[in-house]
């Protein structure tokens, strides 16, 4: 559950939230309270585990009902790049619409699908000879889990948006988002591992021009069930 | 003789020796047997334990490795992209169909498939339970595999009363979508198969709670075990969580079971309950014990029969050699020293021969010696020599002495080759030896034709004197029946001697010294100076006054100043004949006019006697002192005794 109980625009509770995620809420540092007004809307968000640990690759993405003029463009086209049997990055933020390669920066063949309902898809084996041949469009949003068929570890998201405001926290578990538009917007946030429907949560936000927001985040995550890379899988090579 | 005393006397030496090993030998052997039985069979039990447990880790093991094989089937279909695809095409019946396919594929190591999503909503079920959602041990099993790490978790579920070995795993696309479960039924064939490796019994029973039952209903599900002891098992064994560390036994009909439990599915109390009970039968530990037995069995009776020949051979050792010796014992007792004893052993017992050889030899020896003892010397003396310390030194008896003498044999021997004499001599000897000796005197010794003999010595009799008188009487008789010119002429005295060994050291003489002896000897020579057959000293004829004498003189001998009266033995008092009672009382009055010096008297009285009687050498003896006394007178003070000067 979201609880911010201080923000600069009024807050409405998604209550179907507030029922099943208890121990989650917001709060306003005393630093964003004295911040003063600037030219430019950002927003900043901090997010943090229910240990203060750091939440990196969540998704933040913040929709509008009107049209949302953007002057982001590298939000169409994406590379998922696949080096020492991992796909990096690990999680990739796409507009309903654009495409993601699939380059293949290893010596051995890999094998990429997706069963998800955002969008399923499956290459053929293919090796770094055949970079950027495998190229998928991605047009409706949603999260979009994909796979390696050989090395079971594998495993990226491509998060297709609706709009282009995304952003993907960092390593401290910071998303930043600038050049918003004032006007009322949903804030969805997106973790694999977030204890909700669809591993994300929403809530209404009040952008207002000349303001800056930071917001701190706390989120249940669940516990990370995947397939683990054996550590021997790092030095058995063919040959 | 006390009860154990008449238990424990035996006949023989053999059977004492039999009785003492088997009373040795059998608390040795049943004490051994006892403590070697009961150790083997507690041991053997402890081992067919330690079976049982080895049983019941392999059924675990076999459960476990069959759960890995079942891990790897499930876990390596998740990752199969035909079933992913299959799975992701949202299709369930051409899930249904591929699960059926990977259980064919299986060989039997999988026996159902199950795939739920992570709401726990059932896609597909080859068992068709027709759950919809996981109920019950089916949630559980779930949940048990959320909180793992590795989201991967084991039960026992019973599936239309049959249990199965489930697994669960996530099913990855690539992340977790649903959770896949494998099981196979723990079946007769599960059961068989553990029973090849382990060597035990295995069932699987349930407990129950039947609808409206109170009690829950005990069932066999699969067993190795044959039906009637199925139904034993059933009624013997007791399933609770106390008993899942323990043995228990169970019997049957045929045999016992060591039984052990193990716990699949339910807890206690629960309404279902599963058990596996692990059984190995102590019979091939009994039968191993018997044969132990029976082994043990044999080896003693080869022990006794050892023993009992040893102690045969040991009992004859010695028995045979000590019968061998009792024989000869008894030979020796009866006086047969000739035998002796050959014992081959060096031991007690050959010690022991030897003794009794060399005692025999002893025996023999004295034996000879007292027999030669008996020859040289009487045997009274003999005795006194052999039964006495043999010491120089005697004692002083009173003794009576009788001094033997031949006349005429001088004369008796002219003419006659040595030989010849000498044989004479000891019949004569003989005669006169044997006649001392059968009225209880003793031959001290001979000298040529004379023989000195003891009366009251060495051992004192009751009538010692009398004795002699009596032998007196029948040498002179027996010399006179010979009819050979030979008479005999004897001397008797009877007073105090000293008796006893006479000699050296080394050479010794049992004999009598002293005055009576030696007047014995003189009145023996006396003899024939007066023309009798014999002289009695007063001292014997007043000891044996129950014969007839008449007194011969009063003589004074060589070599003694006192005179002694001396007297002829006539005979028995009773037996004398007439003439010789007149002439014995003619004598006495002449001897009476001699003394008194009458000699016109005495001269006529004797030469009286000496024309009327035999004797005529002994009145002219007194006609001759009369007629030297007429010339010499003895003298107013003379008594009548007469002074031999010379021997």
């Amino acid at each position: 559950m979201i609880t911010p109980t201080m923000i600069l625009t009024d807050n409405k509770f998604l209550l179907y939230r507030m029922k099943i995620q208890a121990f989650v809420f917001v709060a306003i540092s005393p630093f964003i309270l004295c911040a003063p007004a600037v030219s430019a809307q950002e927003i900043s968000l901090h997010l943090y585990d229910t240990n203060g640990s750091p939440i990196q690759d969540a998704v933040v993405e913040l929709l509008s009902d009107t049209a949302v003029d953007s002057t982001s463009t590298g939000m169409r086209e994406a590379q998922i790049d696949q080096m020492d049997k991992e796909f990096v990055p690990t999680v990739t933020t796409i507009v309903a619409g654009g495409s993601a390669s699939f380059p293949n920066s290893d010596d051995i063949l890999h094998h990429v699908y997706s069963f998800s309902s955002a969008k399923t898809f499956d290459t053929p084996l293919y090796g770094s000879d055949a970079d950027n041949q495998y190229r998928e469009m991605f047009n409706v949003p949603g999260v979009v889990e994909i796979g390696c068929n050989i090395h079971d570890w594998m495993l990226a998201y491509i998060y297709v948006g609706e709009s282009e405001l995304m952003a993907i926290s960092n390593d401290v578990g910071i998303a930043q988002l600038t050049d918003i538009p004032s006007g009322q917007y949903r804030l969805r946030v997106w973790h694999s591992r977030l204890d909700a429907p669809q591993n994300s949560v929403e809530q209404d936000i009040l952008i207002e021009v000349g303001r800056v927001a930071e917001l701190e985040l706390t989120l249940e995550l669940v516990r990370d069930r995947r397939v683990r890379r054996a550590p021997s899988a790092n030095r058995k090579r063919y040959r | 003789m006390s009860f154990a005393g008449s238990l424990f006397s035996f006949r023989s030496f053999r059977s004492r020796l039999i009785f003492f090993l088997l009373s040795l030998l059998a608390p040795v052997l049943g004490g051994i047997f006892y403590y070697v039985n009961t150790n083997n069979t507690e041991y053997t039990e402890e081992t067919i334990n330690s079976y049982l447990e080895l049983g019941a880790d392999v059924f675990d093991y076999t459960r476990e490795q069959q759960a890995l094989t079942l891990q790897a089937i499930t876990n390596s279909l998740t990752w199969d992209f035909g079933f992913r695809t299959a799975f992701a095409a949202n299709d369930p019946a051409t899930l249904f169909d591929a699960a059926l396919n990977v259980l064919d594929r299986s060989f039997n190591s999988a026996d159902m498939l199950l795939i739920v999503d992570l709401d726990g909503q059932v896609i597909i079920d080859t068992e068709t339970q027709g759950m919809d959602v996981l109920l019950g041990s089916w949630r559980q099993l779930l949940d048990a595999a959320d909180a793992d790490e590795e989201g991967r978790a084991e039960m026992i579920i019973t599936i239309d009363g049959l249990p199965f070995q489930l697994i669960a795993l996530p099913l990855y696309l690539p992340r977790q979508v649903a959770w896949i479960v494998g099981g196979f039924s723990l079946d007769q064939e599960f059961v068989d198969r553990v029973k090849e490796t382990t060597l035990s019994e295995v069932s699987i029973v349930k407990l129950e709670k039947m609808a409206g039952a109170e009690e829950l209903d005990l069932e066999v599900i699969v067993s190795t075990l044959t039906t009637a002891d199925q139904s034993v098992l059933t009624e013997q064994i007791q399933l609770d969580d106390a008993q899942l560390a323990r043995l228990q036994r169970i019997s049957t009909m045929s045999q016992d079971y060591a039984s052990l439990l193990r716990r699949l599915y339910g807890q206690e109390g629960g309404a279902l309950q599963v058990f596996a009970v692990i059984q190995r039968s102590y019979e091939e530990n009994s039968e191993n014990v018997v044969q132990f037995r029976s082994l043990l069995i044999q080896f003693y009776l080869l022990v006794l029969v050892i023993s009992l020949l040893a102690v045969l051979f040991l009992a004859r050792s010695i028995t045979t050699p000590l019968s061998k010796l009792v024989g000869v014992v008894k030979k020796i007792e009866e006086g047969d020293y000739g035998r002796s004893v050959v014992v081959a052993s060096r031991d007690e017992i050959g010690e022991l021969a030897d003794s009794v050889n060399s005692m025999a030899r002893g025996l023999a020896e004295k034996e000879r010696v007292r027999d030669l003892l008996g020859k040289v010397v009487s045997h009274q003396i003999a005795e006194q020599l052999l039964n006495n310390p043999v010491e120089l030194g005697g004692e002083e008896r009173v003794a009576t002495i009788l001094f033997s003498d031949i006349r005429g044999f001088t004369t008796f021997c002219e003419g006659l080759p040595p030989k010849e004499v000498l044989k004479a001599l000891n019949i004569v000897l003989s005669t006169i030896s044997d006649i001392v000796e059968s009225n209880q005197g003793v031959v001290d010794k001979y000298n040529g034709d004379a023989v000195m003999a003891l009366f009251g010595v060495p051992v004192k009799g009751e009538q010692d004197t009398v004795n002699a008188m009596t032998a007196l009487m029948e040498i002179t008789s027996a010399l006179e029946e010979m009819d050979s010119g030979l008479s005999a002429c004897v001397g008797v005295t009877t007073g105090v001697v000293v008796a006893g060994n006479l000699g050296s050291n080394n050479r010794m003489n049992y004999s009598v010294i002293g005055d009576t002896v030696n007047l014995s000897a003189r009145l023996e020579s006396l003899t024939r100076l007066y023309n009798v057959s014999n002289i009695v000293s007063e001292a014997s004829r007043d000891d044996a006054p129950n014969f007839a004498y008449r007194e011969l003189d009063i003589v004074c001998v060589a070599g003694k100043s006192q005179s002694v009266r001396i007297f002829e033995l006539l005979g028995i008092e009773d037996e004398l004949s007439d003439s010789k009672r007149s002439e014995s009382v003619a004598f006495s009055q002449a001897l009476k006019e001699y003394r008194s010096q009458n000699w016109e008297a005495a001269e006529q009285q004797f030469s009286q006697l000496l024309i009327k009687c035999d004797n005529s050498q002994l009145y002219q003896v007194f006609l001759d002192r009369i007629e030297r006394f007429r010339i010499n007178p003895p003298g107013p003070d003379w008594q009548g005794e007469f002074i031999f000067a010379s021997k």
